[in-house]
């Protein structure tokens, strides 16, 4: 899967997630980027691109990731 | 050994001259020898269990190791035969036996905590729910630190399991790490990866004068919160909270106020004095405050307070839960049953309850933890969570402009006096006197009590002792504001010329010695969150 056809499927994630239409994420994309992305939507949002992606993400990959482009990064990874 | 004593000062002088004698390699010999001098200064019972929970994390993580080190043997013999699902089993098989090793240790160290520091107050329920005697749980040791180096040395076999630190090798560094002299007392919670490369570093860290200076009056300003601010309102709010029977409305909101100043800037003040040791040694500790007061909701306020004990929890309590298999198929199940939004968010309550539960109990046995600083914050983040909509609706039809300044102000105010009411029930001994303090702050106010805290207890009269709490709120409330915009007192007075910060450092220096709480009249306090 290329890096631009993991952005699309991960955009429409994000945009069901947070509930806003206009999300567009990029590599340096981070929390403080995107209203509501706290600890409490965190958890919510990897479960949903693990569901869109048929992946797991482990739990040092869920506190370490510091960015978008990581999370693609193990996304390309992976799936 | 005080941090207020000067006994402490004269072992932070030598220990920091020996740290700085000493060639760079060593240092860390000198931060060991510190901690166990400070820590026997304390308590000499405790330090076995300290230095024997830092051995078993420190076996246990050589375990994990071994574990990932025979997985990378497996791997390196088999990458060209394997396929890609054997390989994905063998792994299990491996990080199943991490995570044995894990969850053995978890549970030895969290039961020494449960020994240690609950075991008393749960026989002594079990006994008066029975309404008898037998379970005696007297001369149980309460290490010096033990709710936070069991923490901070369990997140550190966590983060060698998760790949995020390395296995340390050397037992005496593990135990350098859980006793720590600066971060053993209350924190702040620190991260192996942060820490030791500072605590172990092979290269001196050469600090500037400016630095030196810096770190200085960073120590001094948080004695001045301490002595001058957390002590002198203490004097009420313990009045207020110990002979609570005797005041009524005003004495008893006074009383609440003083409490969340004095634990505030005791708290604050304690985090101060020790990140600016830390400087001096070279060493960048975490910030465990950033202007709570100005916190627009209930979950930005715990973003603010005691930062490092939130984060920790979150990384090694909050998403394992929700990551968990059992937390996994409620979402599944709720999914198809309610909907998405719903699988989402009821998982995510459920693991918030638990969380705070955590948290209450992490700071005592007593329902009075567990609810104010537990069920009840844990509240006030839901129901502002579910009301959210309603809010918002609200907000729309009153005209509310919520970028606007007042605004702002209503909202931390209200934030505020959300914290005053939760720190009733932590500061009561029971939840009973914490609702018995609440009636008695809504009965009629009598002049004359609130006379009598200041009377009773304070040197002064009443006038003077309300004009001098009015001025250290202000203080509090505009240095807290200047750091809100980005603008730091300290690094202001540390670039001006000499004279100038001859002139603050004496206003400090004589603001302690005529504002201090210490002396005769006084009976000296350790810092509130020691006892946790």
């Amino acid at each position: 899967m290329s890096r631009e056809e993991i952005y699309e499927r991960l955009n429409d994630v994000f945009r069901d997630v947070f509930g806003e239409d206009d999300i567009t994420v990029t590599d340096e994309t981070t929390a403080a980027d995107v209203d509501g992305w706290d600890s409490l939507r965190h958890i919510s949002l990897l479960a949903a691109v693990e569901d869109e992606f048929d992946i797991e993400f482990s739990m040092g990959q869920t506190v370490k990731m510091k960015n978008v482009g990581e999370m693609v990064d193990f996304i390309e990874e992976e799936a | 050994m005080r941090l207020t004593s000067p006994a402490f000062l004269c072992f932070v002088f030598v220990t920091l001259i020996a740290y700085r004698a000493v060639p760079a390699k060593k240092q860390w010999w000198v931060l060991l020898a510190a901690s166990v001098i400070f820590y026997l200064s304390f308590s000499v019972g405790g330090i076995f269990v300290m230095i024997g929970t830092a051995l078993l994390v420190y076996f246990a993580g050589l375990g994990v190791q071994k574990q990932k080190d025979s997985y990378a043997v497996w791997l390196k013999e088999n990458k060209d035969t394997a396929d890609k699902e054997t390989k994905k089993e063998t792994k299990s098989v491996f990080q199943k036996k991490q995570k044995q090793i894990v969850a053995g240790t978890v549970a030895v160290t969290i039961g020494i905590l449960f020994l240690c520091k609950y075991y008393g107050a749960f026989a002594s329920g079990v006994n008066s729910l029975l309404n008898t005697n037998i379970w005696t749980a007297e001369n149980i040791l309460l290490p010096l630190g033990i709710s936070y180096y069991s923490l901070q040395l369990l997140g550190y076999l966590v983060d060698v399991h998760r790949d995020i630190a390395p296995a340390e090798k050397n037992p005496l560094k593990v135990i350098l790490y859980g006793g720590f002299f600066l971060s053993i007392m209350q924190g702040p919670f620190n991260r192996w990866n942060d820490l030791m490369p500072q605590l172990c570093a092979k290269e001196r860290k050469k600090l500037s004068f400016a630095e030196n200076r810096s770190a200085v009056l960073k120590i001094v300003g948080g004695y001045v919160k301490k002595l001058c601010i957390a002590d002198q309102f203490a004097i009420i709010s313990n009045e207020v909270f110990t002979n609570y029977t005797k005041y009524k409305g005003v004495g008893v909101v006074l009383g609440i106020v003083c409490f969340a100043v004095q634990l505030y800037a005791d708290f604050s003040g304690y985090m101060d004095i020790i990140v600016g040791i830390g400087q001096l040694f070279g060493i960048t500790m975490p910030e465990n405050f950033r202007q709570p007061f100005f916190s627009r909701n209930m979950s930005e306020f715990w973003q603010r307070w005691h930062i490092t004990l939130g984060l920790w929890l979150k990384d090694y309590v909050f998403y394992p839960i929700l990551k968990s298999s059992l937390f996994k198929k409620l979402g599944k199940v709720i999914a198809g049953k309610i909907g998405k939004e719903a699988s989402r968010r009821i998982p995510t309550y459920l693991g918030m309850l638990i969380l705070w539960t955590v948290i209450g109990l992490w700071h005592g046995a007593g329902m009075h933890y567990v609810f104010g600083v537990g069920i009840l914050q844990f509240l006030y983040i839901f129901l502002g969570e579910i009301f959210e909509p309603l809010f918002v609706r609200i907000k729309k039809s009153l005209r509310i402009n919520e970028n606007k300044l007042y605004w702002h102000v209503f909202q931390s105010l209200r934030c505020t006096a959300l914290m005053m009411f939760a720190w009733v029930f932590f500061n009561a001994s029971s939840v009973r006197v914490a609702l018995q303090i609440l009636k008695n702050m809504l009965r009629r106010p009598l002049l004359r009590h609130l006379l009598a805290v200041f009377s009773d207890r304070t040197v002064d009269g009443p006038a003077r002792t309300l004009i001098y709490f009015a001025l250290c709120i202000a203080l509090l409330i505009v240095v807290d504001l200047l750091h809100e915009k980005g603008f730091s007192v300290r690094e202001y007075v540390c670039k001006k010329p000499y004279p100038v910060r001859l002139a603050f450092y004496l206003i400090l220096a004589f603001a302690i010695i005529i504002f201090g709480a210490y002396g005769r009249q006084f009976i000296l306090k350790d810092f509130i969150y020691m006892d946790f």
